[in-house]
């Protein structure tokens, strides 16, 4: 399927008769992306489930204020970041976990998840990325695996482009010093 | 998904590990999630424009709060009017019950004894009125004649 432009999903979208059929279409274009951006912050994939249809909801029922002064995935990946951090704070809260302790137990998630082979270089760059702290995660994430500019990661975090690159360098000589061990 | 497999140059000095590593992605996912995924997000919009059945509960009960207060308020109404009217017809009839009875007591007790009792009241109050001696007093202080009075008698 060609990819529509998101300015004319939006056309789409806005007119009751093409609304859910244009909302379905948006759906497809961004589901992968954005379910993998909330699976790597919440590690689990019934969790990154939940939080993925969530994010979509919220899209569904914002969708009628997005004024496109932004990119419509700048706006998803937002929306999307937003309600895996709101997850990640409700299940520390719900099971009177520290922050380490979620850390943890998403680390040990890590190491019984079927896709991941025990001494792969890939589980342990994911325990090295789960010790960072949340926004150098968010921040490595978009960076690394989706090659995102700091101009639109800015769009997206509300964070000065400089403070994003600083938190990116931390971040990725922290994942140095866990890869390597020193 | 599609993950480049060029590392962001930016890492290649200050950590050679990490851009050495082939980028690909760890994560699985169940067959055909993303083929399945956006019938189930819609169908979770459809379920959640419906209420569940709590909040169907409390407006149902909503609903029949205000319809009963407005049920309370008739039939405080309608007991208001009906106590107002009952009191009106019973002083009615009180009233005509009253007549009633008189009108026995009249019909029982006969014309002459009405009469006699009548001039018996007459008489009390004209000798209540004024007495023999204040008539005197009366005639003495006008210097009434008592031919003048003879003559108007």
């Amino acid at each position: 399927m060609d990819e529509i432009e998101d300015r004319d999903l939006l056309e789409k979208f806005r007119n009751e008769s093409t609304r859910h059929y244009a909302f379905n279409l948006i759906v497809r274009k961004y589901q992968q992306r954005v379910y993998y951006h909330i699976r790597r912050m919440v590690i689990i994939h019934d969790d990154a489930n939940d939080v993925t249809q969530n994010t979509f909801i919220k899209v569904w029922k914002g969708l009628d204020n997005f004024r496109e002064d932004s990119q419509l995935f700048t706006w998803l990946y937002r929306i999307a970041t937003n309600e895996s951090l709101s997850f990640l704070r409700k299940k520390r809260t719900r099971f009177f976990l520290q922050l380490v302790d979620v850390e943890n137990e998403l680390s040990n998630s890590i190491s019984s998840d079927p896709g991941m082979s025990p001494a792969s270089v890939e589980m342990k760059l994911q325990k090295a990325i789960l010790t960072l702290p949340q926004q150098q995660r968010v921040v490595f994430n978009f960076r690394y695996y989706d090659n995102m500019k700091y101009e639109q990661m800015s769009e997206i975090l509300g964070v000065t482009e400089g403070a994003l690159k600083a938190s990116y360098h931390h971040a990725v000589k922290k994942v140095e010093k866990y890869l390597t061990g020193s | 998904m599609n993950i480049e497999d060029r590392v962001p140059e930016d890492i290649n000095k200050i950590a050679p590990t990490l851009a050495g590593l082939e980028k690909r992605n760890p994560f699985v996912v169940p067959e055909n999630y993303f083929e399945n995924l956006p019938g189930a997000i819609q169908d979770k919009i459809s379920s959640s424009n419906q209420l569940p059945w709590y909040e169907t509960f409390q407006q149902a009960i909503a609903v029949s709060r205000a319809g009963l207060a407005m049920l309370i308020i008739l039939l405080a109404i309608t007991a208001g009017l009906f106590y107002l009217d009952h009191n009106r017809e019973t002083g009615r009839k009180q009233l005509v019950e009253q007549d009633q009875r008189n009108m026995e007591i009249l019909v029982e007790v006969e014309e002459a004894e009405l009469v006699e009792e009548l001039i018996a009241m007459n008489d009390e109050h004209s000798t209540d009125r004024i007495s023999e001696s204040e008539i005197e007093n009366y005639l003495i202080d006008n210097h009434t004649e008592l031919n003048q009075i003879m003559n108007e008698l």
